[in-house]
């Protein structure tokens, strides 16, 4: 018997020597550093927002199974964009064959190997990376983030002076403390709203997701996530900055278990003279989003059609906490379907804005088509609403938003005020809508069918304006505003006599009120009543002495 | 051969209850060997950390109140960190950086890991009489890694302290600790 196994024994190991040898397990020196210093070290090195550094062998063998776990889950390397559905600039991505070499180094238990052949970790330009900036404006004092507790988000302006218009080619934001900022938006701001608010908070900065005055500069978009090289546009792109505005910084903050002081700059960088291509921002996305507490598949969806040739350049989808996927395409005038972005996965940490690798070319007529999803129940981690309420559209994060920001160049510079046009229609169709949805919450504010109003008109929908003004003025029947606006709209389409009652029981309502008396002495003038006109004309330069030459010399012009 | 049989089961024996007197043990910052189950106290709380764990070091606050609240009333609670290359000069300065003021061990040998068999970093366990009683998340706020709710709605540490508190022995309960794998630092 012993006999027997003893050779049966030698049998097997025979047979194994013979069968083609088993790959050699990889090693840290000549497999293993080679990936990390690659695709992980930008992000996992001192001074850098990830929690620990893996450039070394102590490192990597310190987190083997960990970088398993990590990158067989697709958390790691961070980078949201389903591949095969748009390929964009420094993706984030390890091959199926980098995952599986670290799966088996690990089960191997994370040999070095030949230690002489661990290549050198790459080297970092810490600071600037682009050499010295022209102007680096910066947060005045620091801000130190509480050790504990949600998410911040925070509003910050950043100090320096900005002397004369300058074009800006290419900016590098820095955070300050990298281990807290997960994300930052570079705004510009110039109705002083930014100064205000911050005056009004006692701490540096003021809070907020965003705020309704900030602007995105001549269609760009300026963000900074983790691990992003400094943004360049291309030569004939860059960005005007005019004295008198304010950049502000919005910065989403992770506390880390400790209180982490942080002062974020901006450096930029000067282009020679004005762009000789703008780029135009067409924003998708819907402000009516309500989604009942509970609903795991809200679906949102918008479409655009373009109106002239555009190069596609960047892409940004934006939701919040309850956010799901991302889901957008482009539909030709000859039929054929072109992927723009997919995220099956959305984390709002994780958001980003992505460029293009080869700007997708889109001719006029190519309808643009969004499709985002949202779960507002107990399964998704992120709600904040422990337990699920309804939410609706708004700019905290308990709110939710359902925007995409596209970067457009036309093929055609000249296409460029068409566009912007459109846009502006667009625009405030998206307006309306989100005001319409706050009319559901509170039917009877009439400041809010005032500004619906307003914009129908601006949209050239009077009728519909006509609708709004009426029930501003059902609900508040001595707002003047309302009746000197409701006027003019009237008054522009030949209805005089109507106008003319809305401008006096304007001035009944509010006797010191300079524009109604003014509009009145217009309407007036035009119904042929010029004496009384008159009296209003000199009722309103009276009211308002500084803009007294100006009626004057309207009221001139009236007689020529 | 039956002589050397029962000399071989003897020596057996004898192993077996040498091992079972010795208690896992782990260093203080000291350099002394401690073995925290002391079983005077109500309860002893081992909360598993390392030092560069973003998980843990976010739970440091929270570690804190645990140890104000709950070391008043009779528990102890010891911070172990499981990896053989922390010394007490750094995890003096993680304590002072994260304001710990909690009882700290070295555990590079994993004795007090394998004893609960602790996975990640942080978990925490509780020992009664010399009995594990609860091994797992100090709450469930993290629901995997780089997944955590703005608040935990489960306190599963809390609640094990409180009904020990309250003078009973809880049966033992295991919940899912989302961390750093302890396992890669052996």
């Amino acid at each position: 018997m012993k006999i027997v196994l003893t050779l049966l024994a030698a049998v097997f190991a025979l047979l194994l020597s013979c069968s083609p040898s088993k790959p050699a397990s990889p090693t840290y020196a000549r497999d293993i550093a080679p990936i990390l210093h690659r695709e992980c070290v930008p992000c996992h090195r001192p001074g850098e927002l990830a929690p620990f550094p893996l450039l070394t062998y102590d490192d990597a063998r310190k987190r083997a199974r960990q970088i398993v776990q990590v990158t067989g889950s697709g958390f790691m390397p961070p980078w949201k964009p389903e591949p095969g559905f748009g390929t964009f600039v420094g993706e984030r991505r390890l091959s199926a064959g980098d995952i599986e070499t670290l799966r088996r180094w690990a089960e191997a238990e994370a040999p070095l190997g030949d230690s002489t052949l661990v290549p050198e970790p790459p080297v970092f330009t810490d600071g600037w990376r682009l050499g010295e900036p022209d102007l680096v404006l910066g947060m005045p004092e620091s801000y130190t983030v509480p050790a504990e507790g949600v998410d911040l988000f925070r509003n910050f302006l950043l100090a320096g002076v900005i002397d004369e218009t300058r074009y800006i080619r290419a900016f590098q934001f820095r955070p300050g403390n990298p281990k807290v900022v997960h994300h930052a938006v570079i705004m510009i701001d110039q109705s002083g709203t930014a100064r205000r608010r911050d005056a009004l908070d006692a701490e540096p900065g003021f809070a907020g997701m965003s705020f309704g005055e900030a602007r995105e500069p001549d269609g760009h978009f300026l963000g900074w996530t983790p691990g992003k090289a400094p943004a360049q546009s291309r030569d004939e792109m860059a960005w005007s900055l005019r004295p008198g505005s304010d950049l502000v910084v919005l910065l989403h903050m992770l506390p880390t278990g400790k209180p982490e002081p942080i002062q974020a700059s901006l450096g930029l960088y000067f282009a020679a003279g004005p762009p000789a291509r703008v780029p135009a921002s067409i924003r998708l996305g819907r402000k009516d989003i309500d989604i009942a507490a509970g609903d795991d598949n809200y679906v949102l969806e918008d479409r655009y059609v373009l109106p002239v040739d555009v190069e596609l350049l960047r892409i940004y989808p934006h939701m919040h906490y309850l956010g799901k996927s991302v889901q957008v395409y482009a539909t030709k005038p000859d039929g054929s379907k072109q992927w723009l972005i997919r995220i099956d996965d959305w984390d709002f940490n994780w958001q980003d804005d992505y460029q293009y690798e080869e700007s997708p070319r889109l001719p006029a007529g190519t309808e643009i088509y969004m499709r985002y999803v949202f779960d507002n129940s107990w399964a998704n981690v992120f709600n904040p609403n422990i337990p699920p309420k309804a939410v609706t559209y708004g700019l905290r994060s308990a709110d939710e938003m359902g925007d995409l920001i596209l970067q457009v160049l036309p093929e055609d510079p000249k296409d460029l005020a068409p566009l912007l046009q459109d846009l502006h229609h667009q625009w405030l169709a998206q307006e309306i809508q989100g005001h319409q949805m706050l009319l559901r919450a509170d039917p009877e504010d009439f400041e809010n069918h005032h500004t619906i109003a307003m914009y129908h008109l601006q949209a050239g929908s009077a009728d519909s304006a006509d609708v709004h003004f009426e029930r501003t003025l059902q609900l508040h029947p001595t707002y003047a505003e309302a009746h000197v606006n409701y006027a003019a709209a009237l008054a522009a389409r030949g209805r005089l006599a109507a106008g003319i009652d809305h401008l006096e029981q304007a001035i009944d309502s509010r006797p010191g009120f300079s524009k109604a008396h003014f509009n009145l002495g217009l309407a007036l003038h035009a119904a042929g009543q010029r004496v009384k006109a008159g009296q209003h004309f000199e009722e309103a330069a009276r009211l308002r002495p500084e803009m007294a030459a100006a009626i004057r010399r309207t009221v001139a012009g009236l007689r020529r | 051969m039956r002589k050397r049989t029962a000399f071989v089961g003897l020596f057996m024996a004898a192993m077996a209850a040498c091992s079972q007197q010795q208690e896992p043990s782990a260093l203080d910052l000291d350099g002394h060997r401690v073995t925290p189950f002391d079983v005077a106290m109500p309860a002893t709380t081992l909360i598993f950390v390392r030092t560069d764990c973003p998980i843990s070091n976010r739970y440091a606050p929270e570690i804190q109140r645990l140890q104000d609240e709950y070391g008043p009333r009779g528990m102890r609670l010891f911070l172990v960190y499981p990896d053989g290359d922390e010394t007490p000069e750094s995890i003096r300065r993680h304590a002072t950086e994260y304001s710990l003021s909690v009882e700290s061990l070295l555990d590079p040998d994993h004795e007090l890991v394998d004893h609960v068999q602790a996975t990640v970093t942080p978990s925490a366990a509780v020992i009664v009489a010399g009995q594990l009683v609860y091994l797992g998340h100090i709450d469930n706020r993290y629901d995997d890694l780089g997944k955590a709710r703005a608040a935990a709605s489960r306190q599963s540490l809390r609640e094990v302290l409180d009904a020990v508190a309250a003078g009973q022995v809880p049966p033992l309960r295991h919940t899912r600790a989302v961390g750093c794998l302890i396992a890669d630092l052996k």
